[in-house]
Order: C-alpha cells, then structure tokens, then sequence
C-alpha cells in the first residue's frame, strides 16, 4: 500500500476496511479505479458510477469525481451536471447513519412534517446543517419510501419503522442503535424444502418487513426446526392487507384449509405453529407439549393472547369487502407464491402466454390481442397499450429497445413496488411478450433505488428465469432470444417521463424533450424504444390466456380491465388493492377500504398523486375511468389513492403537492421552473396567514399558464392538485385568506387550547416538548401559546380530550384573554 | 414543398424545418430568450410560443417542426398573453436592476454608471459622449447642479454618495483642456429652420440636439448675451463664466445663430418668426402671469400649457419646455426638457422616432438590497479593478479613485438586454409575479474582463449549449433542478476558464446581463467609429 495511506487506512483495526477510506488517500483512488473497471468508462455509466462511489462513501467527495473523469470519458461538466440533478446524492459528508424521514403523501397526511420536526429538535443540527453535532445522524426528507400503510414511516439506513409520532420519534432512534447498528436487517429469501403437512406463509414485502415480518418469519423457521414439523416456511408477496401485517398464513397440505392471521409477533408464532401442526415425532410431541405449558406459565404479558383471536376469518365482512370486491389480474394468486420461486409461478400457469406467444402467434396477433383487449398504459397518462407497440413495430427494421418502467414517483403509491417484489416473473413475462411482439433486441428494467427489496427480487428472478432458458439465447428453445438488464433509477420524478427516462439512461440530467420524435421512432440511443409501466406489462400474460374479450369484459367499454391501486391515507383498511375499472370511489373508500379510521368525516380522494387531484366525497360516486377522472379535474395516474378526513386542509394538500412538483421539475421550462416557484410562494403565504386579496385568481391564472406552457406531462399536471382543491374547496381558500383553516392544520392560523374538561394529570405538560405547559398538577393546564410548536404531541396524549384546536375568530377570542 | 399556414399567412417550408425558421425567413418577429444558431434548442425560455389548430398546449416554435398544413397562431392576442407571462416570470426571478437609481432621478437622464466605468476605464472619447449624450452643459452643471442622483445612490447609506456632479464637471473639463470636443461631427442639413425663444438652458441645451439632428436653429433672446438664468440668474462664484462661454461657444461652433437683444413681447415679431421657422420652441423661462400672452397658445397659472410627451402647445408648429411650462429652479431639469423638446420637434418635422427616456422603459428594479447583497456589491464594484486597469487612462487620478466608487448597481448589458426589450414590447409589469424566493443579487469580476452575474442568469442554456457544442472543457453545466437551477462551470473552476475559447460567444449570445464584460460598456448610441 502507498505511504499516503498509513494515515488513514490502518485504523486501529488494522485490516484495509472499505468503509474507513477516506476521499483523499490512495487506496479511495485505487477504489475508484476498481469501480470504473467493474461498470464501464463510457459517459452513459455516471449514474451507476456515482451510485457506487456514494455508497461507500454516503456522499460524493469532489476528489473522487476529478479522479472520475481523468479514467472515463465521463466530462467534468457531466458530472456536475448529473450529480445536482438526482436527489440521491449528497456532496456533503453525512453522518454514520442516514435518518430518512418519509414525506409521501400518506405521511404528509398523517402528520410526517411534525416527525420531521420532532427528529430534527431531538437531533439539534445546526442552523443550515442536516447532520447532528456527533456526526451519528443525517436526516433528510425522501419522497416516498412506498410503505403508504404504514405511514408515517421513517428509514434509518435499511431498517423502515412504521406509524412513528413526534413523540416517538426519538425513541426510534435509541432504538435503532440498540437493536441494529452494524448489522443488515435484509431477509433471508431461502424457503425450507420440506412440505409435506403444509405452508406457512409469511408476507416479505417491502410494508410487512417494516411491519416485522421478518422476525416472525425467523422465529417460524426456528420452531419448526425444533419441533421437526415437515412444513414449508415461505416467503411470500404482497397479500394487500398492509394495514394488518405482518400476516401469516397456514395451509394444511391434505385438507386444502387455511387460516390468516394478522398483526403477528415473533412472540406469537410458535403457539400458532403449535396450535396448528402436530409434531410427527414422540421428542417433537413432548417438545410441543412442554412448550405449551412453560409459555402459558411464564408468559403471562397482555400481548400474548390465544391465537384464534389474531385469525382473520375470510367470511368477516371487513375482510370479505376488502377482499371480495377485488378483481385478479395484475397480483392473481396474490400472498399465495413464493415470489422468486420459479418453479411456483409456472405450476401456476406461469410462462403459458409466454408459449403461447412465441409458439403460435405472430406479433402482429399478439399487438391485436392487446388492442382488442382495451389496455390503456398503467403509468398515468392512459395511452392505449396496442397501439403504442403498433408503432414500435413498425420500426422494427432498426434495434429495438423495451424498458420496463419502475420508477414509481408518486408520492403515495407503491403499486410498482409491490408488482416488483411480489410478482416478478409476471412482469417479466409481460415484458417478454411485448418484446417479442415489438421484435425487441435489448432490454432495460428501470427501478427506483428506494425500492431495494424490489431490485433484489428482479435480479434474483432474471437470474434464475436465464438459468431456466426463459431469458437469453432461444428463449423456450426458439429463435427468440433477448435479455433484460437492471438500471437503478437516482431519485427523480421527472424520469417517470419516457423521455427524461431515456436521457437518464443514457447518463444525463433527466430532463424530458420535445415530442415527436416519440421514444417509438427514436429513443434510446436513437432506437425505437418501447416504454411501459410495471403494471401494463403485468397485465398481458392475464390478457393472452383469457382472451381480450374477457378482460374487456371487466371495466368500462372506454377504461377496460382492472387496475391496482393503493389505498392510503385516513381510510381504515389500507393497502394494496386491484380493482375492476368503473368500480366508484365510494365503493373503494367505503366497501375496499371499509370507511374513514377514527369515526371521522370522509372529505375527499386524491387520486392521481402530484398530477391529479381531489375529488370531494360529495362527488365520489364517480366510477374510476380516465375519462371521468379527467373530466373532473383529476387523473387515474398511476395508481396513488389518499383518502382524506375533515381533518385534512385542502390548501395544505394543494401546497404539499406544489413543493412536491417543485421540487421535481427539471427546471427548464420557464412555466414550470419559475411558475410552480410562484404557486407554491402564494400557497405558502395563504398558509401562513399571509394571504392578500387576488391570491385565489393568481393562483389559477398562474396554474393556467404552467399547464398550457409547460413541454412535459410534470409541468402540464403540476397545476391539477391546486385547481381541483380550487374548484371544490374554494370556501377554504377564503378562510384561508380571512386567518381561519377550517380543518385545522395550518399551524399559522391555528392555536392549541385546553378546555374545562381538564383534569390536570400533566401528561401533556410531561409530553411537551418545548415546554410551552408549566407543570400544574390537579389544576387546569395552560398552553403558553408563543412557545407552542404545534405539534399535536398533548393533544394525542390527552386521556379527557381537552385540548382543542381553534382557529379564526374563537382563536381571536381567545388570543384576546 | 409543403406548407403551412402562420398568421393567415400560407408559408412554404423543407421538412424538418423548426416553426421560428419559417417565420422569420417570412419576415414575422417571433420573441425568442434561448434560440440560438448552431446550438440544440434548449426549448427553455418559452416566450417564442405559438398555438397550433389542434393542440390544447402551446408549442416553442424554436423547436417545433413544421408540418404539411399545420395551422400557427404566433400574433393573437391569447399567444401574447401567454408570452407576456412568460417574460413576467422571468422577471421575478431576475435578480438586479436594469438602471442605477441615480440615473432614474436625474432629470436629465445621464447615464452615470457607464460614465463612471469610461472614467475607470480611462476613455475620455467614451465618456465625453456619454455625458453629451445628455448634457449639453455638463461643465456648467458639474458646478451648479444640485445633483439629486447623489442622494439616490446606492451607496450614500453605506459609506456616502459617489460625487457624481464632480464626474461629469472632470470629464467636461477633460475634454475642454484635450479639444476633442469642439469639434462634433454633423449630419447633413435637413433644410428645416426651428427658432428657439430664449438662451437659457433649456433654449441652448434644444439647440444643441437639434443642431446635431442637422436642423438649422436661432435662438431668439432679448438679452445682452446668452445663459439666461447662468449668465444673469447665477454668481461668478459659483459658475466661473469662461465655462459658461465655453460651453456656449460649443454650441455656436455648430453653426447655432444667436438674434440677441430682440424682444418677442409682441404678437407681430412671433407671427414673423413662425412664418420664416418649421418650429418655434418656448424656452423663454418662466412668465411672469400678469403680461398677456402674445400666442393663443393654452395656458395654465403654472405656464404654457404642453403634451407632456411632446411638449407640443395647443398651437400647431409650436413647443416650449423648460420653466414656460412650469417654474423651477432645476437647471437640470430645463438641461433635460430641452433635450426631450428637441427630439420631439425632430419627430415633428421628420417623423423620425427616437428611443424613449431610459425612465419610461421597463426597469427590473428589486428595490431594496439585502445586506448582504449590498456588502456583495461594495466589493465587487471598480475600485476592484485591477489597478494597472484604473491607471491607464487620460484622467487625473483622484477622478478616477472617486469613480470608481461606483457600485455600477445597474445593468451592464442594459442597451443589449433581450429580456427588457420584449418586456417593454409586451408590457411585462415586472411586479407581477414576485410573490416570494428570488435569486441574490450577487456579482464576481474576473481577471479576463469578464463579470459573472448569476442572479440574472435566466437559465436559458445558451452558453451551456455553446460550450458543449464546441466541445469546452470543463464546459458548463445545469446544477440542481427547479427553481433552483443554476449555470455552473464544474468543481468550482472559473466561469472564464471554464468556457475557454468560447468565452466571448457566450458573453455575446447572453440574452441577459448574466455574463458581460467592463470594457464593453458604453451609452446607448454611443458608436466608437
């Protein structure tokens, strides 16, 4: 090793540890060299070059990136450029650990900024800093972890933590470092082989993990282990019932039966296994039975309940309406596969269309199915599946490029996600029919780097589907032969845009183009390139076994089939739905989704995420088509469904959302760059009481202006949420201007007030934390109301329900005394 | 070849070819902020709209392909609406003015920060047509003028005014003591006559512009010798009278004919006067209002009653400016409305237009600084020029130390600027949008002349475009995303540096004062040939 690196790199440990190097010593330059050798020089690779240099190095020394660009063909200006472009990196050290605090839309709506706030005042960063004074914790907001059910959610490195408040939000963070500094929480995917009494099923994805799953998952492997039972232990994908994970299920092999159970503990799963299997051996036997005692003996805890009362019976009408109004094509035989199990999905009926295709139609039949079929782009926009692969087609004579895309941005959804990780190998058929029908040479899959378990199921499933010749050369032994790669996407909504995707791939800013040329004549490289969403492509294998007239058969006659959607927000039971189109909104809300949580008010629906908008529950009777969404001033996008309660402002909601666009805008297009800047400026000021007369009928001229001035869909959409919240809660824009939220949420104009009901036990006083209630025992508490942070900590705590939010004129009043 | 339609009007075009280029090869004006020649279209700015039959959005015309019978609307009003908003939006992020306050109080409308940087710069050609630009006494002024742009400047609450009346009384006294401007060259004669009433500042100083406008002038003037108020209204002490006949025999030297000594009092000498001139101009001072007037002219207890913007009486043929139509003793002021008289009789008599005052232009002024940005300015203002830059010119030194005070708080591309000439066509009210965060006034001087202003930048993409066009290293490049976008030069290098041998393409196609140069700086129509 170079002299230069005695310093640093042989710490006291001694050993050449990767994760001490520091930006400026030689062995970080041989690094870097390694890195380059592994990925490539050509200028497409900064992104996976950048992503490789900030994940050793959680940021992106500028040292590294001059050393960049004098091994690659990578310019200095590129990767300027590139790395301010996507939010993943960071140019800034940052601290040992990375506390990202989810500000989706569902988070948002559950009170995510108060966590934030709370993380940030327990962390103490200096003004201007994002990192604690110990260097421990860097916090940073992220768009959207995808874990909707679960809101609000924090990440701390890979370990996601669910339903967190601003008063527990320091907890999380002992916690973490108690429990899970240094080790990697990833869950083993090897299933036990044995099967003959039956499954166990556990759900893995991505909300179940951060429910716990994985240690009930670990905890089932145990016992059955020591037990001897010759059951499988299985992960498997998403069930949809996210608001009730972790979930596990048991299927007895001879019987055919299956009992659910939800919000399983690890502490739970050895009675429940117990319960359920009997040991086929006499050690096993007593085993079980001595268990059954000692943990009925020693384990008197109030969690530790009889089992049959977590099962969640299929004939319960919450769970019979959750289920029963759902429709199977994109997630069929969901929470049943093991989603990497090949074997699995082809024992159902998985790679049949796959044959069909290749072994018995020509593209050109494969093209009307799908047309025929009535499949409408699952992205957002609605542009009819058939034709768009027509067009690729006709190009055919050049390289063809297929990117499946997973760039999920809407803040709020995570229907990419769950298709990703739970039924890989069907968005892989899906895709593999197209590219045959298209007569595709390359393909890409584009994922979010949020969605890690998502990259890792992917990868996993292309791996073993070349094992299986289903990828690669003569693919089922014919002449068709293709392969997929994976390209991580670098936190940009904008790339969701076909063309700004494209550019990204290409290793550039990701900024969207003028069409035409449409990505069908030139895309990648110049390539006619065909572009379809996760979910498009896993609705085609459906479409080829059952004919496009049975899937035209659900839906409407202009929106065919069934889409999948995530239902979050204030709704009671959330998660991951697939509807048939034409169902109402009210019928999601209230049947789906079994009404609004808490007893209160159902007040609208977002739906369509930063581009669509809300539509009010006196107009929820609308029937999910594009058309009728767009008619009333929304969009179907690309699967996002936030229900809102009358404790959700609808000013707050359109603001949200403008930072949201704001911040993602690619900032070329004047309207959209400078535009969305000025919305959001009059949003913020109407707010925080700070709304002037005119503000309302700027805010639309100016939201007129962005959507007919801007040159990609971002832009064209960003207004949607501000003018729907205009066109059916304009009365609260008004309040907003004469200093009331009627909802109650804009901090500005609201103040927290305790009422007679007061018994003076002090818990708020104890809660505070900023200390804004003197500690008044037995006598009624007093909230001093210039140190009141608002953030709601007393008010959840309060066992009277006497703390009150006033707004307005009471406020007046009371601001008076 | 196929065709299409723009405004009615059926245009032929290659395929391929983007909307702009079949406009402006018809000779239709479409605004554009980003195009460039030679450059991929950054499609960025979005003033060039246009709205295509058949499309609910609107489409750049730099970058949209024309197609067979494809319908462009690029001259309704619903289009200039939309580009007007455009331009109003980037204003609101424009961050600088686009004239120094001093320049906007005086009444004359001296360009001050140009004169200032010609002083540094050491031009005395330069600064000499600057200050005649507007003054045509500027010795006489730089000793009596009360001089209310030093109470506007920028820097009089931070460590006092620049002295800017001493500016143009050096440069006058410059020019004085080298002869250069005795001799202004003059157009050909126009063959038109204006006589001018009265040889005070007003009278002499619309002389002056209408000579140089190649009209014949006489200044008409009961007294003994001409100065009006100077010569008879003013102490020697205070207005050393061999500057004042300087000054006058300036003006004589363009062949200005004096009738001294001759009374208009009476009705018959003005009719006689009128019959022999194209204009008659009333510079005569202020009336006293119990003599009867001997026009018909329209008149008020404040004066002669005028068309503030042409200063045309109710009389045809007839003008007057100065204390006839209202009473001041702002010698600046008659020094400013005789100019503005004196294009307006060239209006009259020509129909040639004139660029209007830099007052009545758009002006993106922010207002109030913060302290930071002003702290930004001091420091970056001429005396941060190099030193062998201030001393090398035909000014005394101690002019030269005290202006380079000049904070040059307006813009250095002001006359070039894209952005203030659409704003002024499409009315763009600069106050429209500026509803919160704009960009900071912020400034940086390199040593190759260049000066970087990246709050004005509006991100059009031009120099990013030509340097990664002509393959620059390191080149330039968009940082970050949104609002906070920003054109940066890669790993903190220098901007010069970074755009190398494009440097002064880029300075050249910058739409706005983002990237300009020192030396380059000179007044409106000032042409160094």
């Amino acid at each position: 090793m170079p002299d230069t690196c005695k310093t640093c790199c042989q710490s006291e440990t001694g050993n050449n540890n990767q994760s001490t190097l520091k930006p400026t010593c030689s062995a970080s330059i041989q690094w870097v060299d390694e890195l380059v050798a592994r990925v490539g020089k050509t200028p497409d690779k900064v992104i996976p070059i950048l992503q490789g240099i900030q994940a050793q190095f959680h940021y992106l020394p500028e040292e590294l990136l001059k050393h960049v660009c004098s091994v690659t063909e990578i310019s200095p200006s590129d990767i300027s450029g590139v790395s301010t472009f996507y939010s993943q990196f960071r140019h800034r050290p940052a601290g040992l650990h990375t506390v990202k605090v989810c500000v989706g839309t569902a988070c948002h709506v559950k009170g995510a900024g108060a966590v934030y706030d709370a993380m940030a005042r327990h962390l103490a960063c200096k003004e201007g800093e994002d990192t604690d004074p110990q260097g421990l914790f860097t916090l940073e907001k992220v768009a959207c972890l995808g874990c909707c059910t679960l809101a609000p959610v924090v990440q701390i490195d890979s370990v996601i933590y669910g339903h967190v408040t601003p008063a527990t939000a320091p907890d999380i963070l002992k916690k973490f470092l108690q429990e899970n500094a240094g080790k990697s929480p990833a869950p083993q995917l090897t299933s036990s082989e044995v099967e003959e009494f039956g499954e166990i099923r556990i759900g893995l994805g991505s909300c179940c993990v951060a429910g716990g799953s994985a240690g009930v998952y670990e905890t089932a492997l145990e016992t059955v282990e020591s037990l001897g039972i010759p059951v499988r232990v299985k992960s498997v994908g998403c069930a949809g019932m996210c608001h009730r994970t972790p979930l596990m299920e048991i299927v007895h092999a001879h019987s055919g039966s299956s009992s659910f159970y939800a919000k399983v503990t690890p502490h739970d799963v050895a009675t429940i296994i117990r319960r359920q299997f009997t040991p086929p051996t006499l050690e096993g036997k007593v085993k079980a039975w001595i268990q059954n005692h000692v943990s009925d003996l020693f384990s008197p805890l109030p969690e530790h309940v009889a089992a049959p009362e977590f099962n969640l019976d299929l004939r319960e009408k919450p769970v019979a309406d959750f289920l029963g109004r759902q429709v199977r094509v994109a997630t069929e035989h969901y929470g049943q596969l093991d989603p990497v199990d090949l074997e699995e999905y082809q024992k159902h009926d998985g790679f049949v269309a796959l044959r069909t295709c290749i072994e018995s139609l020509s593209p050109e039949e494969i093209i009307a199915r799908v047309t025929d079929a009535g499949l409408r782009g699952r992205g957002g926009a609605g542009f009819p599946t058939g034709v768009k692969w027509q067009r690729v087609r006709a190009n055919a004579s050049r390289p063809v490029s297929i990117i499946c895309n997973g760039d999920e941005g809407d803040p709020g959804a995570f229907m990419d996600r769950m298709l990703l990780e739970s039924f890989p190998y069907r968005v892989i058929e899906g895709m593999l029919i197209a590219a045959f029908a298209v007569g595709a040479r390359e393909g890409i899959f584009y994922i979010r780097t949020e969605y890690p378990l998502a990259l890792i199921r992917i990868r996993e499933a292309l791996a073993r589907c070349r094992a299986k010749g289903l990828l690669g050369k003569n693919i089922l032994g014919t002449t068709f032969s293709i392969d997929f790669e994976i390209k991580e996407g670098a936190g940009a909504f904008v790339c969701g845009e076909e063309t700004a995707l494209i550019r990204s791939l290409e290793g550039a800013r990701g900024m969207p183009r003028l069409r035409p040329p449409y990505p069908a004549q030139s895309g990648l490289r110049g390539n006619p390139t065909l572009i379809n969403n996760c979910e498009t492509f896993a609705s085609v294998p459906w479409i080829i076994r059952h004919g496009a007239e049975q899937y035209h058969a659900i839906g409407t006659p202009t929106s065919a089939g069934s889409k999948v959607f995530s239902l979050t927000g204030k709704i009671r039971h959330g998660g991951l739905i697939e509807v048939p189109m034409g169902m109402t909104l009210r019928e999601i809300v209230e049947e789906v989704g079994g009404g609004i949580a808490n007893d209160l008010a159902f007040k609208a629906v977002q739906i369509g995420g930063p581009s669509g908008g809300c539509i009010p529950a006196s107009k929820a009777d609308l029937p999910v088509d594009y058309g009728e969404l767009v008619g009333a001033g929304a969009m179907m996008g690309s699967g996002g469904l936030v229900v809102l309660d009358e404790r959700d402002c609808m000013v707050d909601i359109a603001r949200y959302f403008l930072t949201f666009t704001q911040s993602q805008s690619c900032g070329r297009c004047t309207f959209c760059r400078v535009g969305t800047r000025r919305m959001l400026d009059i949003l913020e000021r109407i707010c925080a009481g700070k709304g002037v007369q005119g503000d309302i009928e700027r805010l639309e001229e100016l939201a007129q202006s962005v959507a007919m001035g801007s040159l990609c869909g971002l832009g064209k959409t960003a207004p949607n949420p501000v003018l729907s919240t205009i066109r059916y809660f304009r009365h609260e824009y008004e309040a907003h201007l004469k200093g009331s939220c009627p909802a109650g949420k804009c901090s500005a104009l609201i103040s927290y007030t305790i009422t007679p009901a007061c018994i003076g036990c002090t818990l708020c006083s104890q809660n505070c934390p900023v200390e804004a209630i003197p500690f008044t025992p037995h006598e009624r508490h007093v909230i001093n109301d210039s140190l009141c942070v608002r953030c709601d900590i007393c008010r959840i705590n309060c066992p009277e329900s006497a703390i009150q939010i006033v707004t307005g004129s009471e406020r007046e009043r009371l601001c008076q005394h | 070849m196929p065709t299409l339609t723009i405004d009615q009007q059926r245009l032929t075009f290659e395929p391929g070819e983007p909307i702009l280029n079949v406009a402006t090869r018809a000779g239709l004006s479409i605004p554009t902020l980003c195009h460039l020649k030679g450059i991929e279209p950054p499609t960025s700015c979005y003033v060039c709209v246009v709205k295509i039959t058949g499309r609910n959005s609107l489409a750049p015309a730099c970058a949209t392909l024309a197609e067979e019978g494809m319908i462009v609307e690029s001259n309704s009003e619903e289009v200039h609406t939309y580009r007007k908003r455009a331009l109003e939006l980037l204003l609101s992020e424009h961050a600088g003015d686009c004239e120094g306050p001093c320049r906007r109080i005086c009444p004359a409308d001296l360009d001050i920060p140009v004169m200032a940087s010609q002083i540094v710069g050491g031009d005395l050609m330069g600064a000499t047509h600057t200050v005649r630009e507007r003054l045509a006494l500027p010795g006489v002024l730089g000793h009596i003028c009360i001089a209310p742009c030093e109470k506007g400047c920028v820097r009089a609450a931070i460590d006092g005014a620049v002295a800017i009346r001493e500016l143009h009384k050096g440069v006058a006294e410059a020019a004085m003591r080298s002869g250069h401007e005795s001799k202004p060259s003059l157009p050909p004669s126009s063959g038109k006559r204006v006589t001018i009433i009265g040889a005070g500042p007003a009278g002499l100083s619309s002389a002056y512009y209408l000579s140089l406008l190649g009209h014949a002038c006489t200044i008409v003037d009961e007294r003994e010798e001409p100065g009006g108020l100077l010569r008879y209204g003013c102490d020697p002490s205070l207005l050393p009278r061999e500057i004042l006949d300087h000054e006058i025999s300036i003006i004589q030297s363009l062949g200005v004919q004096f009738e001294m000594k001759r009374s208009v009092r009476d009705p018959q000498t003005l009719e006689a006067l009128l019959e022999r001139s194209d204009a008659l101009l009333f510079a005569t001072g202020a009336y006293a209002s119990d003599q009867p007037w001997p026009f018909a002219m329209a008149i008020s207890p404040k004066g002669i009653t005028v068309d503030v913007k042409t200063f045309e009486t109710s009389q045809k043929q007839v003008f007057a400016c100065g204390n006839a139509i209202a009473a001041s003793r702002l010698a600046v002021r008659s020094v400013g409305q005789g100019r503005l008289a004196a294009l307006s009789i060239d209006t009259f008599l020509t129909g040639q237009v004139h660029a209007p005052a830099s007052s009545s232009r758009t002006d993106s002024r922010l207002g109030k600084l913060e302290p930071e940005e002003l702290r930004q300015l001091v420091s970056s203002d001429l005396a941060s020029l190099p030193l062998e830059v201030r001393k090398a010119g035909s000014f005394a030194l101690p002019l030269v130390e005290s202006a380079s005070r000049c904070l040059q708080c307006d813009c250095g591309k002001k006359e070039a600027c894209a952005l203030r000439t659409y704003s002024q066509e499409y009315k763009a009210d600069r106050d429209h949008y500026r509803t919160g965060k704009r960009k900071q006034v912020k400034r940086k001087r390199y040593p190759s002349g260049l000066v970087h202003e990246p709050g004005k930048c509006i991100d059009c993409g031009r120099c990013i475009g030509i340097t990664s066009a002509s393959h620059a290293q390191p080149g330039l490049a968009f940082n970050n995303r949104g609002f906070d976008v920003t054109v940066k030069a890669p790993f903190n290098a220098d901007m010069d540096v970074a755009m190398g041998v494009t440097l002064e393409q880029c300075i050249e196609a910058c739409p706005v004062g983002a990237l300009w140069k020192e030396k380059q700086r000179k007044s409106a129509t000032w042409n160094a040939s």
